[in-house]
């Protein structure tokens, strides 16, 4: 049983099937198929409307001819297409001179459809009427009745006869450039592909779309293919009468490059010069324009000449090296038929292999070519200049200064010997007559205040006494911080101490012992030191919340009391949270350990006032905290005149006097270092510019 | 001469310190290099020691030596001795440098507990306070002179707040990075906010040179202190001058 292969699949099916059984791919044509079966005569006689049954007897006999003789109405079971041959062209092909020698007369006048005859006599009605016709027409007509032709012309399709030979030559001369002036005699596309495809197939029919002109298939189409045949076959009888040409043997067809036998060689390229172009008999509308074009110019001309001269497909080379190779490279994997994937929308949807709908040059991936250009900016390359610059420094061997020998420090003896005669001098200004330096008579505004406060703790309330700083400072701060510290002692409040630095509670110890030399301070009954709290601000924050979870021990504890035990103390036997102090004191010298006390104990402070004794260098930034008008500091004292003014305004013996004058005499050299060093300064910078003033003038 | 006592051994001892860290007047000497040594030493000790005393042996020994080392294990004292023992220990893993990634729990711990406490206090301690101190210098009482006031007090007043909000604004000002883009790629102020952020940068300045200033005055008072405690010294030394 004969097997028809499914153009898509290649799967073996039945000849009488419809569609392939693996890919469902439609195996006969819907409207015709090529061996005349599906769609027989009468249907395509009624699809053509005015043809009669006469028609289809011609049109069969060129069927019959191409089919080598087989006469029509062939057995319905008679194999469709024919197997390819193992020559390369089909049989219909081999065997088309027999159907153009044997049937070449068309037609029977009398077979012809009534509507081809009417299109007939009306083409002969108007070939008759002699105003009708071309004047170039006319004249090769009158040259051909005069006898000028070599050969003569049988009919008044002579003219087409000189055509031929020209088309011809024009065909043969494809690849070299035609000239414009034959442009009109070319030939037409229709007329060009009728000898390439094939002229006896079957006609398919289109429906409503064969009566529109134009269409193949259509009444108009149909006529001028009959007579197109008609012409060729009156050619061949032409050419057989000319004595001038090869013998042409039977079967030979015309020089039309698609009906060429196979084997048989191609004519001689006829090369195309001006005379053989000028020898044209060209129509008067033609030749009228031939003389209008000018000549090309010697730049027009070199162009022309230099134009083929071009290899194809040759890129320059700067545009060859930015060509993206690889990117375009096509990455097409053949797979297995059973991995590729089957289409899913689409007039192919189910069948597997079709081709991409995308591309391959246009799916995004990632380029293996990386350029090594970038485009910077001129911006941009100059701090990469600098970049490259400051690394290269950097990786520079610096050269040692030359050794110019071990230089003196007399700059800092000097200033050093200053200093130390500033502090020297103050123990012998009674000696010396000097009254010293006086005391400042203005007392800082928050001093007053401070003594209000201080005076306004409660007595039954500890003072909590935080001594955040380290040892290093404990020169300023005892000073500072002796006035007010003996001041609450001297109102009996209970102080309690504590510190966030280890060093705090040794420093608290040392420093109460120097306000109370005497022994009427008595551990645990006027003083209590709750140790060292470790953890920072969030130690801070948890002895604010609750005291007697961050402290577990204390300093220093009287007799009688356990490590584990300092809040069974009396003095802060009452004591739970932060405000059940009578007053926080912080002295620290850090702007960040006031600034922690300050933020953390602010929500749990409650009436409590909060009193800063602050190193001069810490001042600035703790007191906006005293001056905003909702203070959350209540109180500051800083600086040596402030702990003056503190003992002057509370009453106090002036211990701190002492250390007035060696200040005041220390603060008196250096401000006369520091004014020293700007007038030298001052007048380097002069003279600098002065001199370079001089340096510019003389060029 | 004053009778012998540990007291004037101490005075004596601490006086001998203080001269050799002055003598780096002259230079970098071996008595300066051997002062800083012995205190650097000396507070690293005792900093160790007073953390042992007053936090990990009340806080970590303590309690198993007093209720036995079964009561590490009691629901209650999970929470505040458990936990903080197992902590202790993956802490000390930092020790090791193969073991030394699992003591970055306790250090992330504190690191994120400081941070957030911190954070916590500068928004409700500093700035909400500081805003709103800020946005009360042009209060109804600061404006207009009360009953009874002085011209020139309330006058005095007056210009102190208006400085006062101008050192703020020109001072948050010229913290304010953003600046629009020149066509040359440079970014460029306004005028108004140039003008502003000069003032601001003359403020800042003020408060460092006042902070340098009070900084030296500190340093001359502690300079003036040790040398009248070197004279006492030298006067115990010498019965008195």
């Amino acid at each position: 049983m004969a097997e028809i292969r499914c153009p898509m699949c290649s799967a073996a099916n039945d000849e009488t099937a419809e569609v392939c059984r693996e890919c469902g791919a439609r195996l006969t044509p819907l409207v015709m198929d090529p061996s005349g079966q599906g769609m027989g005569d009468e249907e395509t006689n009624e699809a053509l409307p005015g043809e009669s049954s006469a028609g289809d007897d011609w049109l069969e006999r060129i069927r019959s001819g191409i089919g080598g003789g087989e006469p029509q109405g062939a057995p319905e079971d008679a194999p469709g297409p024919p197997e390819p041959d193992a020559s390369d062209a089909p049989d219909w092909l081999d065997e088309l001179p027999e159907a153009s020698s044997d049937d070449d007369s068309g037609p029977p006048s009398g077979e012809i459809p009534g509507w081809m005859d009417e299109f007939i006599a009306a083409g002969e009605e108007e070939a008759g009427e002699g105003e009708e016709v071309p004047e170039w027409l006319a004249r090769i007509r009158a040259r051909q009745a005069s006898g000028e032709t070599p050969q003569e012309a049988p009919t008044d399709e002579g003219w087409l006869d000189r055509l031929r030979e020209e088309e011809g030559v024009a065909e043969e001369a494809e690849e070299g450039p035609v000239s414009e002036g034959l442009e009109g005699l070319a030939p037409s596309p229709e007329y060009e592909e009728e000898p390439k495809t094939d002229p006896f197939s079957t006609p398919v029919d289109l429906g409503p779309l064969s009566d529109l002109p134009g269409v193949p298939g259509s009444p108009d189409r149909a006529l001028r293919r009959s007579e197109v045949l008609r012409a060729q076959a009156e050619v061949e009888a032409t050419d057989e009468d000319l004595p001038g040409d090869a013998p042409q043997t039977e079967g030979e067809m015309p020089h039309i490059p698609a009906l060429m036998e196979r084997g048989q060689q191609e004519r001689p390229v006829v090369e195309i010069d001006d005379v053989s172009l000028d020898s044209i008999e060209l129509p008067d509308w033609l030749s009228e324009l031939k003389p209008e074009m000018p000549p090309p110019t010697p730049e027009e001309a070199e162009v022309q000449d230099k134009g083929p001269d071009l290899a194809p497909a040759t890129l320059p080379s700067w545009l060859e090296a930015m060509r993206p190779v690889d990117s375009l490279r096509p990455e097409i994997e053949i797979e297995p038929e059973e991995v590729q994937a089957v289409e899913s929308a689409g007039p192919l949807a189910g069948l597997r292999g079709v081709l991409m709908a995308e591309p391959v040059v246009a799916m995004p991936r990632t380029s293996s070519v990386i350029s090594s250009q970038l485009e910077i900016t001129e911006r941009q390359y100059a701090q990469a200049e600098l970049l490259h610059r400051l690394v290269e420094e950097e990786e520079k061997d610096v050269a040692l200064p030359a050794s110019t020998g071990r230089r003196l420090p007399i700059l800092r003896w000097g200033i050093s010997v200053i200093l130390l005669l500033a502090l020297f001098l103050p123990g012998s200004f009674e000696r010396l007559g000097f009254p010293g330096f006086s005391i400042p008579d203005v007392v800082p505004r928050e001093t007053a205040p401070l003594i209000a406060l201080i005076e306004d703790i409660p007595g039954d309330k500890p003072s909590l006494v935080v001594f955040d700083f380290a040892p290093g400072y404990s020169g300023e701060l005892d000073t500072v911080a002796s006035p007010l510290l003996k001041h609450i002692l001297d109102r009996s409040v209970p102080i309690v101490t504590i510190s966030t630095h280890p060093s705090g509670p040794p420093l608290a110890e040392r420093l109460l012992r120097e306000v109370r030399p005497d022994a009427t301070l008595i551990n645990g009954a006027q003083y209590l030191h709750l140790g060292y709290l470790s953890g920072g601000p969030t130690a801070v924050q948890l002895f604010a919340i609750s005291p007697r979870d961050a402290i577990l021990t204390g300093f220093k504890l009287p007799e009688g009391l356990d490590r584990a035990s300092v809040w069974q103390s009396p003095l802060v036997k009452d004591v739970e949270w932060l405000s059940d102090f009578g007053a926080v004191i912080v002295i620290t010298a850090g702007t960040e350990t006031a600034r922690n006390w300050a933020e953390q104990t602010h929500p749990w402070i409650g009436e409590t006032p909060l009193i800063m004794v602050l190193s001069a260098g810490a001042e600035p930034l703790v007191r906006p905290y005293f001056e905003a008008a909702n203070q959350q500091v209540q109180g500051i004292l800083t600086g040596l005149p402030s702990a003056l003014a503190y003992q002057q305004l509370s009453g106090q013996d002036l211990t701190v006097e002492a250390r007035w004058n060696g200040f005041g005499s220390m603060k008196f050299a250096v401000e006369s270092i520091l004014l020293a060093g700007g007038i030298y300064g001052a007048a380097t910078w002069f003279l600098n510019r002065r001199q370079q003033g001089r340096g510019d003038a003389n060029g | 001469m004053a009778e012998f006592s540990f007291d004037l051994l101490g005075m004596f001892f601490a006086a001998l310190l203080t001269i050799m860290v002055l003598s780096y007047i002259i230079g970098d000497n071996v008595l300066f290099r051997t002062a800083t040594y012995l205190f650097v030493g000396v507070a690293s000790g005792y900093a160790g020691s007073i953390a042992y005393q007053n936090v990990i042996r009340p806080a970590l020994i303590d309690p198993v030596i007093q209720n036995g080392p079964a009561s590490i294990f009691r629901p209650d004292a999970i929470p505040i001795f458990l936990i903080p023992w197992l902590l202790t220990v993956v802490l000390l893993l930092k020790v090791s440098p193969r073991l030394a990634r699992y003591g970055s729990f306790p250090i992330a711990l504190l690191v994120g507990v400081g941070a957030a406490v911190i954070v916590g206090g500068g928004i409700t301690g500093t700035l909400i306070p500081q805003s709103y101190a800020a946005a009360d210098v042009l209060s109804q009482e600061s404006i207009f002179p009360s009953a009874g006031e002085e011209p020139f007090v309330w006058l005095e007043n007056l210009i102190g707040a208006l400085i006062l909000l101008l050192a703020t604004i020109s001072t948050l000002i010229y913290f304010r990075f953003a600046a629009r883009r020149e066509i040359t790629g440079q970014a460029q102020r306004s005028r108004i906010t140039a003008v502003l952020a000069y003032i601001g940068r003359i403020f800042i300045a003020i408060t460092f040179g006042v902070m340098y200033a009070g900084t030296l005055t500190a340093s001359m008072l502690i300079l003036t202190q040790r040398f009248q405690f070197l004279r006492q010294v030298l006067q115990l030394l010498i019965g008195g001058v």
